[in-house]
């Protein structure tokens, strides 16, 4: 969602967006560290009596779940999966996309048509509707998540690394680069990438907000790894009880947003930061 | 739908109730005169098709019950009730078996049924292709209709268990009519059936709903009350509770209601909660071990695998007590057969002495090994609990536990091709008789690879075979508890399965909904007695 | 679900032939590249439609699942299973389901029109009341109005779609009885003609509000900067100048100029509307194509499922067509490629 032409004030806002999204983001990466430390115990721990609500014991500060799992545990082991899925699968999506992109972009030509033709591809099939897709068939886990997410998230990256790519091939020193006779490898890794990749950056903070709420949907579908405990397992498992222990789904949902909303707040802060050149393109 | 029917098929399959919850007005035998007129909202999951003569699945059971009988059907002791047959007589060698069915029953298109319906339905369907049929029926040699009104099967020996599966699930007669000639698993007649029952096929909206309406002819002079049925399809467990909340529907049956929000029914005045609908299935949700595997090829092992299992909390926090622990493959409401006590019940203690004893002590992390559970993806959300309680409590004694949960056919092919698993769970029909739903489990000769629903742990004792076939052909009754008994003894001490909960099949519905006359088989009654109260 | 979409560039343009028949020929390697797709996942995937359809009938020998396999042709070939792939997808025929005993094409055919409807109803609602808060928002920065259009649309971009609608079903159906917690028509009572619209409408309401809100405060966001460029222009400034009427002008220039920018943004829309529909419809018990994926998630129905997935994608390649016939409906100056660059 950039705007072109941002006002003064605008821009401020902007960076008072990053800056909230990144304070915002230690504390979230603070608890998923300092949990464990602080209340120890397995989240599938069955130790509580089932159903407790927030407040009625001070021993499960949260309340527990159907099965009399604490919830506060469970929110924590569900910030590590989900930190851990978004990061990783994003890692996956920006060297795919990162990858096409600049093969496609420097290259030119078939190779690029070829490539385009696999982004548009991958942009007219709904997306999450492949993640659930492929999760379902190669057997709901960690792994099948990860891969799935990054599979369908590269494509937005590709582009923009495909369109910086080509604005920085005419450029001086890529040209000089080329007559000194430096490979195209060579030529791609030092140069180019470089110059490429703050904009990936940016991109990737907002990917990771979207591979932590796929990674929930699928969980919520019941297509989460049975051995870890995410934000969507409590969801998901929560919904039957939605009406009489709503605070089972809702807390773990305001948990889920707060941690996207940080990250696309630190995404646009990002943006605006690392290439304040494309707002006046 | 899922995993749920899955099993079904399995015998299988899944569900919950219970006994240890005070729902004392368990059956609907309301006071009152029954009312004509009204349709009732009945929730069930989507069937795939409407006629079970050759198919296990469940839900198919529950709708096509009301439009196609059986000879009998069950009480709650399990005992056959007259319905197309109206009574019966085993010879006193046991070689043979009459039925005298009931006279002036018409088809829903007004054709006359008769014996050589039940000739044609029982050589050609239930035998040929009924999964179980094959086993109920092997030992038929002829049947032979000598009139209109009686059917006499001949026997190449003593087949007790026969008796316990001739309802409108476990052998639904078909019109022969209808379906001589042709192809009975693509006749279009399975879609939209023929039957005699009370109710007649009106429409199937897929993914909406299936309408039945009254069969003015049928043979119960008054009934049904019901001007017709209405089978809703709501996949949802919030919005299907909720639904019967707000009085949109009537009735779920099939433990449709997650057993979490069955505290909000527990209003005798507004709701009733029947829990021995699904007595005849006779359900246990059980672990069944690989003992091909390393580790838990060790019958210690397998027996300290039991003890680990507190199968009382099992029930209390998966299935909120509906349910039952379960202490052998044979559930309580199999009465003449259970057998009270395990030798191999809740002892951590004992557990740890016997890893310690097969040599598998404790690592340096207070861990001994590490095994896997897999279970499929259609199976029901207690399913998946039981999955992580089982893991916690295994976790205790050293043990640590992968779960996979698994689609139905990867989860299918993997049990009973690869056998590629250490632990598999499921929800199987134990069914009123041994030889019938139990002995599949155990018996050598059902070590069939790439077939579902066998002997899938590759268990295999020949003096255990031996006391199989015996009972299965033993017509005297305590003859045959006796070999049951030793039978039961056997597989609780190898425990090549662990049997974990009696599940209870839990009917919902709102007080309006009233039947006169309680059943074993409820889920499968054809509900011409059942009616609605009038709105107060 | 479609936070990372919003930064994607646009497709580049490339031209020559005529632009209905490129966008035709664009197609073709798609839906080819789809099917593959396809494909290979049916071939990667453990465990094949026997071993479902044994576990269906509750038990199976050997022999007649080899018998079954033979019959699929499952015993061919890889290359010739494709090829037969290809040739029943060309004929739109999508396999057949195996848990619900029908043709795959027939069970989405369906339920096609609940998810359209719903997704209609949830892409106007966003258009409508997006447009309106952008205005608003736009006729005063930094307002109340704007403050609170830029927090909701924060929120919104963060709040996962299912999440939200089942916190509805908590709130407006469960706490306040205000409106049905799911389904799409009460079934069994026979309304007709206003009684049965009532019905539906009151169904309606939850999930479309639902999987509206991010494209709701999306297409705000984009009318307001849309209505901030305009501002300035000179156009409007001349408008002014002739005395014109604040609203006038918002609305006769600077809204449909803001309307160019919003049929785009629709267009790349569709793909992630569709995947939010999953998500809702299985929420709200909705009976579309999204419940049904769901349906076929629960049960591993592949076919199905894949059936949905190859659909789904021809859905959204008929949107991308459609939407740049109703763009040059809307603005004939502009070629369609101009607005992909």
């Amino acid at each position: 969602m950039s705007t072109r032409h941002p006002g003064l004030l605008r821009r401020l806002l902007t960076h008072r967006q990053g800056g909230a999204g990144l304070l915002l983001l230690l504390a979230i990466l603070l608890l998923a560290a300092a949990g464990p430390l602080l209340w120890p115990g397995d989240p599938w721990e069955m130790a509580a009596p089932p159903m407790l609500w927030p407040g009625e014991d001070a021993a499960n500060p949260l309340g527990s779940d159907v099965m009399g799992r604490d919830l506060l545990t469970g929110l924590v082991s569900g910030a590590r999966v989900s930190l851990m899925v978004g990061l990783v699968s994003t890692l996956i999506a920006a060297v795919l996309g990162t990858l096409i992109g600049a093969v496609g972009g420097y290259h030119g030509g078939r190779i690029d048509a070829a490539l385009m033709r696999l982004t548009e591809l991958f942009q007219t099939v709904p997306t999450f509707v492949l993640a659930v897709v492929l999760v379902a068939v190669f057997r709901p886990s960690v792994a099948t998540a990860v891969l799935a997410i990054g599979i369908v998230s590269w494509p937005a990256t590709a582009r923009l690394v495909r369109a910086q790519v080509l604005s920085l091939r005419g450029r001086d020193f890529i040209l000089a680069a080329e007559t000194y006779g430096m490979g195209t490898a060579r030529l791609l890794w030092t140069q180019i990438l470089p110059n490429a990749l703050p904009p990936v950056i940016a991109i990737s903070s907002l990917t990771i907000a979207h591979a932590i709420q796929t990674e929930a949907a699928l969980a919520f579908l019941g297509l989460g790894d049975p051995n870890v405990m995410s934000w969507g397992t409590i969801i998901g498992g929560g919904r039957e009880q939605l009406v009489e222990a709503w605070y089972v789904c809702g807390l773990s949902g305001i948990a889920l947003v707060v941690t996207v909303l940080a990250f696309n707040l630190l995404g646009e802060g990002l943006n605006d930061c690392l290439n304040p050149h494309l707002r006046s393109q | 739908m899922n995993r749920r029917d899955l099993m079904l098929a399995g015998l299988g399959l899944a569900a919950l109730p219970d006994l240890a919850l005070a729902q004392g007005h368990a059956h609907a035998t309301a006071a009152g005169t029954p009312v004509r007129g009204g349709t009732a909202r009945i929730v069930v999951a989507e069937p795939p098709i409407l006629t079970s003569a050759f198919i296990t699945t469940m839900n198919i059971g529950m709708v096509s019950s009301k439009i196609l009988e059986g000879l009998v059907s069950y009480d709650l002791e399990l005992k056959p009730v007259p319905a197309l047959a109206e009574s019966w007589d085993t010879a006193e060698d046991g070689l043979s078996v009459t039925f005298n069915l009931r006279r002036n029953v018409r088809w829903h298109d007004g054709r006359p049924f008769g014996s050589a319906d039940v000739r044609f339905t029982l050589l050609e369907v239930w035998k040929k292709l009924h999964p179980f049929g094959r086993a109920v029926f092997a030992n038929v040699t002829a049947v032979e209709t000598p009139d209109d009104h009686t059917v006499t099967i001949r026997l190449s020996a003593p087949a007790p268990y026969l008796f316990n599966y001739i309802n409108t699930y476990g052998a639904q007669i078909l019109p022969r009519h209808v379906y001589e000639g042709t192809d009975v698993l693509q006749n279009p007649a399975n879609t939209a059936p023929i039957g005699t029952g009370p109710f007649r096929f009106k429409e199937w909206v897929r993914g909406s709903h299936v309408a039945l309406e009254r069969n003015a002819d049928y043979w119960q002079p008054g009934k049904p009350y019901l001007d017709g049925v209405l089978f809703r399809f709501i996949p949802d467990p919030v919005a299907r509770t909720v639904a019967l909340e707000a009085g949109e529907i009537d009735v779920t049956i099939g433990s449709l209601v997650p057993v979490t929000s069955l505290r909000r029914f527990s209003d005798a005045a507004k709701y009733t909660i029947n829990t021995d609908d699904g007595r005849f299935l006779a359900s246990i949700f059980l672990a069944q071990i690989n003992v091909r595997r390393p580790y838990v090829s060790d019958r210690r092992v397998r027996q300290a695998l039991s003890h680990a299992i507190d199968r009382a909390a099992l029930v209390r926090l998966v299935w909120q007590g509906y349910g039952k622990p379960a202490t052998g493959p044979i559930p309580s409401s199999v009465s003449q057969y259970y057998a009270r006590g395990n030798p191999q019940g809740f002892d951590p203690k004992r557990a740890e002495a016997l890893l310690d004893e097969a040599g598998f002590k404790r690592g340096a992390d207070g861990k001994r090994f590490r095994i896997n559970l897999v279970s499929g993806s259609g199976d029901s959300l207690e399913s998946n609990r039981a999955g992580e309680f089982i893991k916690q409590s295994l976790a205790r004694i050293g043990v640590e536990l992968e779960l996979i949960i698994e689609d139905s056919a990867a989860y299918l092919r993997r049990v009973y091709t690869e056998a590629d698993y250490d632990i598999m769970t499921s929800s199987l029909h134990k069914l009123p008789d041994p030889t019938l739903g139990v002995q599949r489990l155990y018996w050598t000769k059902n070590i069939v690879r790439g077939a579902p629903w066998t002997n899938g742990s590759g268990y295999s004792n020949p003096e255990l075979d031996r006391i199989m076939e015996a009972a299965a052909a033993e017509g005297d009754a305590a003859k045959r508890r006796a070999l049951v008994t030793r039978w039961q003894a056997i597989v609780q001490e190898d425990a090549p399965i662990l049997d974990l909960v009696e599940l209870t099949w839990t009917t919902v519905s709102t007080a309006r909904f009233r039947k006169d006359r309680p059943q074993g088989d409820g889920m499968f009654a054809g509900l011409e007695d059942a009616w609605l109260a009038l709105a107060r | 679900m479609a936070g990372a979409g919003t930064l994607s560039a646009a497709p580049a343009a490339r031209g020559g032939l005529p632009p209905l028949l490129r966008r035709l020929l664009q197609v073709v390697p798609v839906l080819f590249g789809i099917a593959t797709l396809n494909f290979l996942i049916l071939q990667l995937a453990p465990g094949d439609v026997v071993d479902v359809l044994a576990g269906e009938a509750g038990a199976a020998t050997p022999e007649t699942m080899a018998a079954l396999r033979q019959s699929f042709g499952l015993d061919q070939p890889v290359w010739l299973q494709y090829l037969r792939y290809l040739g029943q997808l060309a004929s739109l025929d999508l396999g057949h389901s195996y848990r619900l005993n029908l043709p795959v094409r027939a069970l989405i055919l369906t339920r096609l029109p609940p998810t359209l409807l719903l997704m209609v109803s949830a892409l106007l609602l966003a258009i409508v009341l997006g447009s309106l808060a952008g205005i608003l928002a736009a006729r005063q920065v930094g307002g109340w109005l704007d403050t609170l259009l830029s927090g909701v649309t924060l929120l919104s971009y963060a709040v996962p779609t299912f999440w939200l609608g089942l916190m509805a079903i908590v709130l407006f159906s469960a706490r306040l009885g205000w409106l049905p917690s799911g389904g799409m028509l009460t079934i069994g009572a026979s309304h007709d003609g206003l009684a049965l619209l009532q019905d539906l409408a009151a169904h309606l309401v939850l999930p479309a509000v639902t999987l509206s809100t991010f494209y709701l405060a999306v297409y705000a966001r984009l009318v307001r900067s849309a209505m901030l460029e305009l501002h300035g222009a000179d156009f409007i400034r001349t408008a002014r100048a002739k005395g014109a009427g604040e609203w006038r002008i918002t609305l006769h220039h600077a809204f449909r100029n803001a309307l160019l920018p919003m049929v785009t943004m629709a267009g790349y829309q569709a793909a992630s509307l569709l995947s939010g529909a999953v998500l809702v419809e299985t929420v709200f018990s909705w009976p579309g194509l999204g419940r049904l994926a769901y349906e076929a998630i629960r049960t591993r129905d592949l076919n199905l499922l894949l059936g949905i997935l190859f659909f789904s994608s021809i859905l959204v390649v008929i949107v991308n067509i459609a939407i740049d016939g109703v763009y040059r409906l809307v603005d004939p100056r502009v070629a369609p490629r101009a607005r992909r660059a």
